[in-house]
């Protein structure tokens, strides 16, 4: 049922304007979810429009189930799509919309029923079948456009950031919802958006696209511990970025020195890196009183407190050093402004960046 | 990327054709291009060409028509007219749209209804209710008389003031939906805000109102202004014989008196007059307003449009004047200031003045119809059906409207075809000339109608189509095709392509799409679209004086000659026909536009209680 997908050196240029697409490259496995996730303009979209036959690739190949597709019009590639506006035929009932992929395969009338039944079923609307479009919420609309996405069991699914008109409960919901769908039906899912939290929470693996480049693919943990470079840094989740400088101490241990003249200790994988940038997560920095503690990395002041529930954000000025702090609150009142704290980490909890 | 990744592969036709998307997306506009070239430019060029006698570059007949006191007061007497028509028809219909656009959705399909019928009835039948209202036994000298103003009937009928009021009547309705397309996207909000920040209503209205409905004032005066000069039919029946307007003139030259190199100079004349204020027009508005198929533009309005012209006046007057300007505005406030209500009686008692003007002809049609007496007056003597038992028994009339609904019927086919498919494809070509594309499709409905129709009338003569039904036919598909595609384009444009890519993906080829989804989701417009070609061809009367030869007479051609010869109130029977079909045709669209926003409402009250 489910089909690989094997994107292969795929560019787009669009007339005078340039390239959206660079040189991409990526592997889907059956089943897996993978999430383009970048910033508008990435041309995560683009991608997502060449899988699914709307636009050509001006070079490279494009592979489902190992056979070109890049030849082949949409109609003919066997794909099922969810739009980020839905795109739900306004003249047709649920029903009509969900059957739309079956009827233009002639297939039986009487199979036709039971698949849209099924798939209505599949997203909890079988009440809503004679229903037009315009007389459902926007959750009901992006279910009915995820079961006549599935309705034929396409070989796969693709998705145009469906989660973007919804509001914030709603995508909760939603999130889990087509997790279940993709599980139970053991599809392949290319799902486009620019929620960082989506991408998390849904994706076997996450390829975050940068000026119609791709930067890395990865499963979510490892893009978070191992970001490529400080733009994924940056993009999937808070991080501190300095510049470093690899340094040898006195007993010929690697350090780091930090723009601001202190030395830290190297990552262990600093060997064959050759570091420009260091990044650390803000709840990887353990945040202690005063200059009590001896050997801190940094050493610095408060400048503002955020209460956040959960844990509190600091900013501290560590001399001249800029960081963000994310301090799990356990029942400890929380550090004053202005207060002077000590700021440490384990080595390998911090990443040499390679840009 | 170097070359040699880019490899070369074998590519499917489809592929290939939407590699040059560019040019493939202009094919569906062959049609359109084959009537436009073909029976449009061409015809012009050729009566241009011959105007000076082509190579020989002989250009007596124009100087016969500058130099000739007679031909050039013909000329400067349409002139005259149009300018009193496109100033009264924008001076009395601004209130209106003013009104119109700041009415809820509701309202202002009821109110524009009122202005829809008397708009969709033909020109022919509007004018003959004038002179009906304004001849000797009218409602206007009988009610001077009985009034005691006068002891005998006034002439009102056959001069300048009966040719204007006949013609505002047509226009004025045209100029007020032009002014009202564009009203509508101004966003009122800002009234309120400038009101908020302390500007007085008459200050607000000036400085803030006026200025963003000034494009739309100019694009309904434009428009006027060049249906204006063109007019044949209201000067003919209504004016006397010193209202000749120069429709009239090119048509006694090439009827009556053969003449036809001063025909073509006189219609080379009107074609360039009518280009002239279409290029100084281009300088202020985007030419596509004057159909309200302009681009909306999200957020700014009408603004968006800094026109050239515009703005050195606006400069010239802010410096000096703006100290009088301010004591002007409130004198004007402390005068109407207590005028002013809630409620705006005042504007819709100027409103309800002006559908009563609109509608009252139709309806004194109506009622003469009913008349007891074989001649024309009004009110009639008594009551009686005689006009209506003589309709059913005449047979002549019976042919024309048979022959007008086939070369109406045939003309609409054609139309919605060409204009339809040109629509998308001048919409969805990523080329950069279409809009000129665009503005060039709509100009068979710009220029004057006598000049198509004289060029199509040398042109068809030429090729030996005149006098045939193919090339009637297609007379009547070049002026109806525009409006398809003014209607279609919009419609196209607003179309979410998004729908054909989750038909094209989910399995459906580029026929079935065509099939199930964009022809059913355009389908409102298409009808729309088809009534509009359809009312036009029924309308036509001078291309088909032109055309018609030895055919069947269409409807309006009967009207006419009726009119001219024998003028009794079976044409107000005839005319109460097509009134009623008219009202029947407005009656229904307007009801499923109600019933549309009544769904919408009923739906949002929905979502409320479910959110």
């Amino acid at each position: 049922m489910s089909t690989s997908l094997v994107l292969r050196n795929v560019s787009k240029v669009y007339g005078r304007d340039g390239r959206a697409v660079s040189d991409f490259s990526l592997d889907v496995a059956p089943g897996e979810f993978v999430t383009l996730l970048g910033p508008s303009g990435s041309g995560k979209t683009t991608v997502l429009k060449m899988i699914a036959g709307f636009e050509t690739p001006t070079a490279g190949e494009i592979e489902l189930g190992g056979e070109s597709v890049v030849t082949l019009p949409p109609y003919r590639r066997g794909i099922g799509m969810v739009f980020q506006n839905y795109a739900l035929f306004p003249h047709m009932t649920v029903f009509e919309n969900v059957a739309f992929p079956l009827s233009v395969r002639d297939v039986d009338r009487r199979e036709i029923a039971v698949k849209a039944r099924e798939a209505l079923a599949l997203v909890h609307l079988e009440e809503f079948a004679d229903r037009y479009p315009t007389q459902l919420s926007g959750g009901q609309q992006q279910r009915v456009a995820l079961a006549r996405a599935v309705v034929f069991r396409p070989r796969i699914l693709l998705m145009d950031e469906p989660l973007g008109a919804l509001d914030r409960n709603l995508r909760e919901r939603m999130k889990t919802e087509i997790k279940r769908i993709q599980r139970e039906l053991r599809m392949t899912v290319v799902y486009v958006t620019h929620d960082q939290d989506e991408a998390l929470t849904l994706s076997d693996r996450i390829a975050v696209m940068r000026d119609g480049r791709l930067v890395q693919a990865a499963p979510g943990p490892e893009l978070y511990n191992r970001p490529a470079d400080s733009f994924v840094a940056r993009f999937v989740g808070e991080s501190n970025i300095f510049d470093c400088e690899v340094v040898a101490d006195g007993a010929g241990a690697r350090m780091l020195r930090l723009p601001n003249g202190a030395l830290v200790a190297a990552p262990s994988a600093a060997g064959e890196v050759v570091a420009h940038r260091l990044m650390i997560r803000p709840e990887r920095i353990s945040i202690l009183r005063g200059e009590e503690v001896s050997g801190a990395a940094l050493s610095g002041r408060i400048r503002e407190a955020v209460f956040l529930g959960e844990t509190t954000r600091y900013e501290i000025d560590a001399e001249g050093l800029s960081l963000t702090v994310k301090d799990q609150n356990r029942g400890a009142a929380p550090f004053p402004v202005g207060a002077h704290v000590a700021l440490t980490w384990r080595p390998d909890d911090a990443v040499l960046l390679s840009d | 990327m170097d070359v040699a990744t880019e490899r070369v592969r074998p590519r499917s036709v489809w592929q290939y054709l939407r590699a040059t998307a560019g040019l493939r997306s202009l094919a569906p506009a062959a049609p359109l291009a084959i009537l436009l070239v073909g029976f449009f430019l061409i015809p012009l060029a050729v009566i241009v060409w011959d105007s000076f006698g082509g190579l020989a570059l002989d250009f007596a007949s124009y100087r016969r028509i500058l130099t000739e006191p007679v031909y050039f007061t013909v000329l400067a007497h349409t002139f005259k007219v149009s300018a009193y028509v496109t100033l009264f028809s924008i001076l009395l219909g601004y209130p209106v749209a003013y009104l119109l656009s700041s009415l809820k959705p509701r309202a202002a399909i009821v109110v524009s209804t009122f202005l829809l019928i008397p708009l969709f009835t033909a020109f022919l039948i509007r004018t003959y209710a004038w002179m009906v209202i304004l001849g000797r036994q009218g409602i206007v000298n009988n009610t001077l008389i009985w009034l005691g103003f006068v002891d005998e009937p006034i002439q009102i009928l056959n001069t300048t003031t009966a040719v204007v009021i006949g013609m505002v009547h047509v226009l004025a309705p045209i100029g007020i939906f032009t002014m009202y397309a564009v009203m509508a996207q101004i966003d009122r909000r800002l009234v309120a805000a400038a009101q908020v920040l302390g500007a007085n209503p008459v200050r607000t209205f000036l400085r803030v109102y006026l200025p963003m409905s000034l494009p739309g004032v100019f694009a309904a005066a434009t428009l006027v202004l060049i249906m204006a000069i063109g007019f044949y039919i209201t000067p003919a029946l209504l004016g006397g014989p010193a209202d000749t307007m120069i429709s009239q003139l090119i048509v006694v030259q090439t009827t009556t008196l053969l003449n036809f190199p001063l025909g073509y100079a006189s219609a080379t004349i009107l074609l360039l007059a009518t280009l002239a204020i279409l290029f100084l027009a281009s300088l202020f508005i985007p030419l596509e307003m004057m159909w309200s198929a302009h681009e909306a533009q999200p957020g700014t309005g009408g603004s968006r449009i800094r026109p050239t012209g515009a703005r050195l006046v606006r400069r010239a007057l802010g410096a000096g004047l703006s100290p009088v300007f301010r004591v002007v505005e409130n004198a004007t406030f402390r005068l109407v200031g207590p005028l002013m209500s809630e409620r705006r009686i005042w504007q819709w008692v100027f409103t309800a003045t002006m559908l009563v003007f609109f509608v009252a002809p139709v309806i004194v049609i109506v009622i003469l119809s009913f008349s007891s007496s074989p001649f024309v007056t009004f009110p009639p003597p008594g009551f009686s059906l005689q006009w209506y038992e003589k309709l059913y028994r005449a047979a002549d009339w019976h042919a024309a409207l048979v022959a007008s609904l086939q070369i109406g019927g045939a003309a609409v086919a054609i139309g919605l075809v060409a204009g339809t498919a040109g629509a998308f494809a001048l919409v969805r070509s990523p080329l950069r000339g279409k809009r000129a594309l665009f503005l060039l499709s709509l100009s068979p409905i710009v220029i004057p109608v006598i000049v198509l129709a004289l060029a199509l009338y040398i042109y068809e003569a030429r090729l030996g189509l005149l006098g045939s039904y193919v090339g009637l036919v297609i007379g009547h598909a070049v002026l109806a095709t525009p409006y398809v595609v003014v209607v279609m384009a919009s419609a196209v444009r607003g179309f979410d392509r998004t729908l054909e890519h989750a038909a094209s993906v989910h399995g459906a080829r580029p026929a079935t799409i065509l099939r199930r989804v964009t022809l059913p989701i355009l389908k409102p417009a298409l009808t729309t679209a088809g009534l509009l070609a359809f009312l036009i061809s029924f309308d036509e009367l001078l291309v088909t004086i032109f055309l018609l030869g030895r055919l069947p007479q269409t409807l309006p051609i009967k009207f006419w000659n009726d009119i001219k010869y024998q003028f009794d109130p079976l044409l107000s029977a005839a005319s109460t026909v097509i009134i009623l079909a008219v009202v029947f045709a407005v009656g229904i669209s307007q009801w499923l536009r109600l019933r549309r926003i009544k769904r919408r409402a009923v739906l949002g009250n929905g979502q409320e209680k479910t959110a």
